[in-house]
């Protein structure tokens, strides 16, 4: 009991400096890959290939001051970031990087991973509210109709995922894609239910994943030429650092969700792989995904908010139910 | 039970405490200075903040609010049936047939009145 | 019967109470809070306890769905709802009866007082689990016995979505 006691708080701590480190790095990493796309450097004075970026950063927005903009709600601006980064790494812990590394596997693990990500638009909507900024109001509405507007369809097509499981938990999930690429979700030919809807499902998921985390070209909550900066327009020092951390811990979340649901999670792409740890795996995925994002971002233009709302509402909507209803009634027929 | 109560828990105020943490290191390390100026909201550098904050949004973003709700309760309902579709048999894959069916013309009926048309 | 307070039983006893004093604080700071934003905080700190409290009562997944719904979803409609409003209104006060007072505290203490008895009479035994709580049980028994309730949640959702519809047409002539 206590030992597991100790594993957890062990967890916990390990969790938010995997977050705090993966946002340092993505960051850079980041920089970096737009610097590769637009012919230009990036960061790559301090240290070799800029890698002491990230840390100065970290160091020089802990030395700022955290400027209370006068006529703001002084609770729910400190609030906010707090409110921000705690469903972010709440869902780090039910995550499994391998059949051993997992804090605390829960059996409804995959729903309490949306229940949190859904309450992160109201850290967005407090601190949108508490900076008395028309900036950061504007872009809280438009972030929190982002983000509701793709939950939807990402909730109903991850029903497909436990249709073909017929479980929530997120270690059986990926239990039951081994061993090779041939009986991941995304493609499951080799398994029972021959299902060839969900490399659509996937699609439609991964749209989702982009514009929950706020993404380009989905990241209208914060276009700079119309909003300057996004509802933390307001934030300086650590309540910025925090929101920026939670952004990128949200985009790992979103990968390591993909991951798990489609991509096999922690299993090889083909069964004599298996010699090399599942976690490698795991994290070659979640890192190929990133960089995806990373890529997309930087090679598609901003769309309008009109649009956004759209392609989720008239498209992705009506699909993924559609997407659903096909996808069980093949589980049914064969 | 109760062990799997402890650890939750566990996890859920440990962070509660870790993370402010994160935002006093600011207040300790961070410089304190204040001014008129400084504490402004924000305004792309004019002097004088135009417009309120706190102004009138469309309605159409509460539609949308609501429209989320729904389809929100919606889904959630589904992931029970989803977890038990197996054992359930043909019946229980035509209730949920008519159920999405219902919610689909529910859209539907919304998309063709327009109600989601921008501008 | 008296756990220590370091025992994994009194641990829970304590969280208990913990997640106890959280729901009635939100509730508090909800119902009494000068500025509407305070008071959704107030509300979402409030559905998270009670999140918290399905989850004691053995059902994790409604205590999920409390949080998915009531924080992501209600708690946004109505923050929205309160953007709506007008700015100047807010913040004034309507025209308040003078008996009002009086009245909601005899209401509430009846309320109060009614309810405690109900909770002192009742013999509070030992009642057996029904069943695991596991989601499964919860998906076969809502598309087999309650069948009936699962179809009209889908009418009532219609109906709102209808609602919405209306509220939002009457909102664009004015």
């Amino acid at each position: 009991m206590s030992l597991t006691l100790l594993n957890v708080i062990f967890a916990v701590v390990v969790a938010i400096a995997f977050a705090a480190l993966n946002a340092a790095y993505l960051v850079w990493a980041e920089r970096r890959g737009a610097g590769r796309i637009q012919r230009r450097p990036g960061p790559n004075i301090n240290g070799p290939f800029g890698l002491f970026q990230p840390p100065l950063d970290g160091l020089k927005l802990m030395a700022k001051q955290l400027t209370i903009p006068g006529g703001a709600d002084k609770i729910l601006f400190v609030a906010a970031p707090v409110l921000s980064m705690f469903p972010a790494i709440m869902s780090f812990v039910t995550i499994p990087f391998s059949e051993m590394i997992v804090a605390h596997n829960m059996n409804v693990g995959l729903l309490m991973i949306f229940a949190f990500a859904s309450s992160g638009s109201m850290a967005l909507l407090f601190a949108g509210w508490s900076s008395r900024n028309k900036y950061a109001m504007m872009s809280a509405v438009r972030s929190v109709s982002q983000a509701v507007a793709y939950e939807i369809p990402m909730l109903i097509t991850a029903i497909t995922i436990v249709l073909m499981t017929g479980t929530m938990d997120l270690m059986e999930i990926v239990r039951q894609q081994g061993p090779s690429i041939l009986h991941w979700n995304i493609f499951p030919l080799l398994t029972n239910s021959h299902n060839l809807l969900m490399p659509f499902s996937f699609l439609i998921f991964f749209t989702c994943t982009l514009a929950e985390t706020n993404r380009a070209p989905f990241d209208l909550g914060e276009a700079e030429s119309e909003l300057v900066a996004g509802f933390h327009i307001e934030y300086g020092s650590m309540g910025f650092g925090l929101f920026f951390m939670a952004e990128y811990a949200n985009i790992v979340i979103g990968s390591c969700l993909t991951t798990i649901l489609f991509l096999g999670g922690w299993h090889p792409p083909l069964p004599f792989l298996g010699f090399i740890p599942g976690v490698v795996w795991f994290l070659l995925k979640i890192y190929i995904l990133i960089a995806t994002f990373i890529w997309i971002r930087w090679t598609f233009p901003r769309t309008t908010i009109y649009g956004l709302l759209n392609l989720s509402w008239k498209i992705l909507i009506p699909i993924s139910l559609f997407n659903l209803l096909l996808t069980a009634g093949l589980l049914k027929v064969f | 039970m109760s062990a799997e109560l402890v650890l939750s828990s566990v996890i859920f105020f440990g962070l509660a405490v870790i993370i402010p943490v994160i935002m006093l290191l600011t207040a300790v390390f961070g410089p304190r200075s204040g001014g008129v100026a400084k504490n402004d909201a924000y305004e792309s550098g004019i002097k004088h903040v135009v417009g309120m904050a706190d102004q009138k949004f469309s309605v159409k973003f509460y539609l949308l609010a609501i429209l989320f709700l729904i389809f929100d309760i919606e889904a959630v309902f589904m992931y029970p049936w989803a977890v038990s579709l197996r054992e359930l048999g043909m019946f229980g894959f035509l209730e949920m047939v008519v159920f999405i069916l219902l919610l689909l013309t529910g859209l539907i009926y919304i998309l063709k009145k327009g109600v989601l048309n921008w501008r | 019967m008296n756990p220590s307070l370091f025992s994994a039983d009194g641990l829970v006893g304590l969280i208990f109470l913990l997640t106890i004093a959280i729901t009635i604080a939100g509730g508090i700071i909800a119902c009494n809070s000068e500025r509407l934003v305070r008071a959704v905080a107030g509300l979402m700190i409030c559905f998270i306890g009670v999140g918290a409290l399905y989850y004691f009562l053995n059902s994790p997944f409604v205590a999920m769905m409390q949080v998915l719904i009531y924080v992501g979803a209600v708690a946004v409609t109505i923050s929205f709802a309160i953007m709506l409003a007008d700015p100047e209104q807010s913040s004034q006060h309507g025209p308040i009866n003078a008996l009002s007072g009086p009245f909601g505290f005899i209401t509430a203490a009846l309320l109060t007082v009614g309810l405690a008895l109900i909770a002192l009479k009742t013999m509070w035994g030992d009642e057996p689990k029904v069943n695991d709580g596991s989601v499964k049980i919860i998906g076969t028994q809502l598309l087999t016995d309650y069948s009936m309730v699962f179809e009209l949640v889908s009418i009532v959702l219609l109906i709102s979505i209808i609602g919405a519809l209306v509220i939002a047409r009457e909102g664009r002539k004015s």
